[in-house]
C-alpha cells in the first residue's frame, strides 16, 4: 500500500472509530433520559431491609463505588400435612426467600407466560428434560409492604412454636427481612405493562419491572406437581451517586460484619422509569 | 510475487537468505559459477528490496532477529493485558468519587484518547508492536466503558453491547494488522448472534451458552466469509475466520456429545449425545478432506486436532472403566501412531501441500 493511501486509510479508520465511540454513548445516554424523563412508572420507598449494601471481599475492598443490591422475595406455599411434621421444614423450609417457588405461578400461568403446553410434562424424558428448560424474559410486579408481606409474617406467627430458631424468624420477619415480594407476572410487552398497573394501580407500593421465571417442580413425594419459580430480576443492584452516598455510611462492610450492615437504617427512594430501569431519587439517615 | 503484507515481505526475504546459502554450496561443490557482473547485479538488487522491506513492513533480517521478534510479541500480548487490567482497576478505585457527569466524561475521554493515541503511535512506530499493545489497551477501554455506563446507570443487560464491541475489534484489527482484536471481535460476532439465536425461541439472551446449538448458524456463516472476501492483503487473517469458525462449531459439538441435556432437540439425552457423536466425527473427517481438497492447512491442522479430541473422549467413554490403565494408554497410543500413518500418507500424496492462500498463521 502507498504512504499516501496508507495515510487516506489510516484518517478514515480513525474517524470511523471516533465517531462509533460517540455514537455508542450518546445512544446509551438517550436511553437513559428517555427511562428517567416524566413521571416515573413507580416508586418505592425501601429501607435497609430491601436495599442491602455489599460484602467486602477480595479486590472488591478496593471498589470506591458503592451499590445497593434490591432484596426481593416470593411468597412460599402453605405447608403440606408432610411438612408440617417435619423439622427440615421449620429449620429450612419456612423463611420466603429469594428465587422461590410461587404458589401463584401455577402450569396455567406458566403456559400463559409463554411456555410451551408440550413442554409442561414430564413425560417421555422425565424430570431431567423438563428441570433443562430455559427461563423466559417476563415482567414481574413487585409489591411493598403489602399482603404478601403480612401472610409471611402471618405464616411465621403461626407457626411459631417458641422455639429459639422460631422465634428468630418471627423477629426478623417484624424487623429486617424485605417487605418486597414478587406477586405476579406478565408477557414482557407494553400491552402487559398497561395490564399490570391497571391491575396494581398504587404505584407507591407496586412497582413493574423485567425478570425471569422457569418452570420447576414440586412436592417430591407425590411426584409431579409443576409449577414456576421467580429466578432473577434483571436489575437488581443499584448504583448510589456521590451526592447520596452520605445516608449509606454503614451499609458497605465484611462478611464479619454483616450484623453492623442491619443495624444501618436508612430509606431511599426508588424510581422506576420508562424502560422499567431503577435509580435512586432521594435518600434520608434515619 | 506482489508484496502486499508483512508476512509476504519476510517470506521473500527469508527465500533471499535460502537462495544465498544454497548457491553458496552451489558455488563450493563446483556445479555454478557467476560472473562478478551477474553477481553484482543480484546483491544490488536484493539489497534495494531488503532495505524496502525493513522500511515498510519491519522484517526479521535473520534468525536471532526473528527470536526477538517472538519476544518482542510476547511481550506486547503480555504488556497490554497488563495495562488494561490496570486501567480497569484504577478506573475502579476512583470512580466512586467522582460525580455522574465527571465518571461519563472520564469513561468517554479515555475510549477516545486510548483510540486516538492508538494511530498516533502507528504513525511514529514502523515495528507495529507498540500500536498493536495500544489499539489492546482502547478495545479494553472501551469494554469498560460501556460496562461502567450500564453500572452507573442501571442499564438492563443487552446483547446489543456486544456488536459495537465487535466493531470496534474488527476496524482496529483490520487497521493494524492484528489478529488478536480479530479473534476478539469474531467472539463478540459469534455471542450476539448465538443470543440473538436463543432469544428466537424465547430464552433469555445471556442464558444462550445453555444451548450450544446457538452457536451453529454463526460458525457456519464464518467460515463462508473468507470465501467470499479477498483477504489476502491481511496475512492471516482467512485462516483465523476459518479456525474460529470450526472451534465455534466443533466445540459446542463436542459439549453436546457429552451433555445430551443441553440441546435443543426433543431426544432423550442418550439419543441426542450419540447423534452429536456421530456428526462430530462426521463433521470433522468432511472438514480434513475439505482442508486437504483446498490445501488449507489450517482447515485440515484443526479439524485434525478436533478429530483426535472427538475419538479419545469417545474411547475414554467405552474403555476406561473396562480396560486397564495400561492397555486403556496403549490403545490411545496405537491411535496416535495410525494416525501419523494416515497423516504421513497425505502428506507423500502431496495433497497436504503449501497453503493455497499463503496465509499461514506466524
Amino acid at each position: 500500500m502507498s504512504g499516501r493511501t496508507m495515510k487516506w486509510f489510516r484518517k478514515r479508520t480513525l474517524i470511523t472509530g471516533l465517531l462509533l465511540i460517540m455514537g455508542v454513548n450518546i445512544f446509551a445516554l438517550v436511553g437513559v433520559f428517555y427511562n428517567r424523563g416524566g413521571i416515573p412508572e413507580s416508586a418505592l420507598r425501601l429501607s435497609e431491609r430491601e436495599l442491602v449494601g455489599p460484602y467486602i471481599w477480595g479486590s472488591h475492598s478496593e471498589n470506591s463505588g458503592l451499590s445497593l443490591k434490591l432484596m426481593w422475595r416470593v411468597l412460599r406455599p402453605e405447608p403440606t400435612e408432610k411438612e408440617k411434621n417435619s423439622e427440615d421444614w421449620y429449620r429450612y423450609g419456612r423463611y420466603s426467600g429469594y428465587q422461590g417457588e410461587a404458589d401463584w405461578l401455577n402450569q396455567e400461568k406458566l403456559i400463559a407466560l409463554g411456555f410451551n403446553d408440550g413442554e409442561m410434562t414430564f413425560q417421555p424424558y422425565g424430570r431431567s428434560r423438563f428441570g433443562r428448560q430455559l427461563p423466559h424474559d417476563v415482567l414481574l410486579v413487585l409489591e411493598l409492604d403489602g399482603a404478601a408481606y403480612q401472610a409471611a409474617l402471618a405464616q411465621a406467627i403461626k407457626y411459631n412454636r417458641g422455639t429459639t430458631g422460631d422465634l428468630k424468624l418471627l423477629a426478623d420477619e417484624q424487623t429486617r427481612n424485605s417487605r418486597l415480594f414478587v406477586i405476579d407476572a406478565a408477557l414482557n410487552s407494553d400491552a402487559s405493562i398497561t395490564a399490570l398497573r391497571m391491575r396494581y394501580p398504587d404505584r407507591s407500593r407496586y412497582a413493574i419491572v423485567r425478570g425471569q421465571i422457569r418452570p420447576t417442580w414440586c412436592c417430591a413425594d407425590t411426584g409431579n406437581k409443576i409449577s414456576g419459580m421467580v429466578s432473577k430480576i434483571n436489575v437488581d443492584n443499584l448504583h448510589v451517586p456521590l451526592a447520596m452516598r452520605g445516608a449509606f455510611d454503614d451499609a458497605k462492610t465484611s462478611f464479619e460484619e454483616s450484623e453492623k450492615t442491619r443495624q444501618a437504617h436508612y430509606e431511599a427512594v426508588v424510581a422506576f422509569g420508562r424502560r422499567l430501569e431503577p435509580w435512586i431519587t432521594a435518600t434520608t439517615r434515619k | 510475487m506482489i508484496t502486499s503484507n508483512r508476512t509476504d515481505a519476510q517470506r521473500r526475504t527469508d527465500d533471499i537468505q535460502i537462495f544465498n546459502q544454497e548457491l553458496q554450496r552451489l558455488e563450493a561443490e563446483r556445479v555454478l559459477q557467476l560472473d562478478p557482473a551477474q553477481r553484482a547485479a543480484i546483491h544490488a538488487s536484493h539489497q534495494i528490496l531488503l532495505a524496502a522491506f525493513a522500511r515498510d513492513f519491519d522484517i526479521d533480517r535473520d534468525a536471532h532477529a526473528r527470536q526477538l521478534s517472538l519476544g518482542m510479541r510476547i511481550a506486547s500480548f503480555l504488556g497490554a493485558a497488563a495495562l488494561a487490567a490496570s486501567v480497569f482497576f484504577l478506573f475502579y478505585q476512583f470512580w466512586g468519587w467522582f460525580t455522574t457527569p465527571v465518571q461519563v466524561l472520564t469513561l468517554i475521554t479515555a475510549a477516545s484518547a486510548t483510540f486516538v493515541i492508538t494511530f498516533w503511535i502507528q504513525h511514529k512506530d514502523s515495528s507495529g508492536y507498540f500500536a498493536k499493545l495500544a489499539a489492546l489497551v482502547a478495545f479494553a477501554c472501551f469494554v469498560l466503558n460501556m460496562v461502567m455506563l450500564g453500572q452507573i446507570f442501571n442499564i438492563t443487560p443487552s446483547d446489543k453491547a456486544l456488536l459495537p464491541w465487535a466493531a470496534l475489534a474488527l476496524l482496529l484489527a483490520y487497521a493494524l494488522d492484528l489478529r488478536l482484536l480479530l479473534v476478539a471481535g469474531l467472539m463478540c460476532l459469534i455471542s450476539f448472534v448465538a443470543a440473538r439465536v436463543g432469544t428466537w425461541s424465547g430464552m433469555y439472551w445471556l442464558d444462550f451458552g445453555e444451548r450450544p446449538e446457538n452457536f451453529f448458524p454463526a460458525a457456519i456463516a464464518l467460515f463462508v466469509v473468507p470465501q467470499l472476501f479477498d483477504h489476502r492483503r491481511f496475512a492471516g487473517f482467512a485462516p483465523t475466520f476459518r479456525i474460529v469458525a470450526l472451534l465455534a462449531l466443533f466445540l459446542p459439538m463436542l459439549l453436546l456429545a457429552n451433555w445430551g441435556a443441553g440441546s435443543y432437540l426433543p431426544l432423550s439425552f442418550k439419543v441426542t449425545e450419540s447423534l452429536y457423536q456421530i456428526t462430530g466425527f462426521v463433521g470433522t473427517a468432511l472438514a480434513i478432506w475439505y482442508g486437504v481438497r483446498r490445501q488449507l492447512n489450517d482447515v485440515v491442522n484443526t479439524s485434525v486436532t478436533l478429530f483426535v479430541i472427538f475419538l479419545y473422549t469417545k474411547m475414554f467413554d467405552w474403555w476406561w472403566e473396562l480396560m486397564p490403565k495400561y492397555l486403556f494408554f496403549l490403545t490411545l497410543g496405537l491411535t496416535a501412531v495410525l494416525l501419523l500413518f494416515i497423516l504421513k500418507r497425505l502428506r507423500a500424496t502431496n495433497a497436504y501441500g503449501p497453503n493455497r492462500e499463503q496465509g499461514a498463521l506466524r
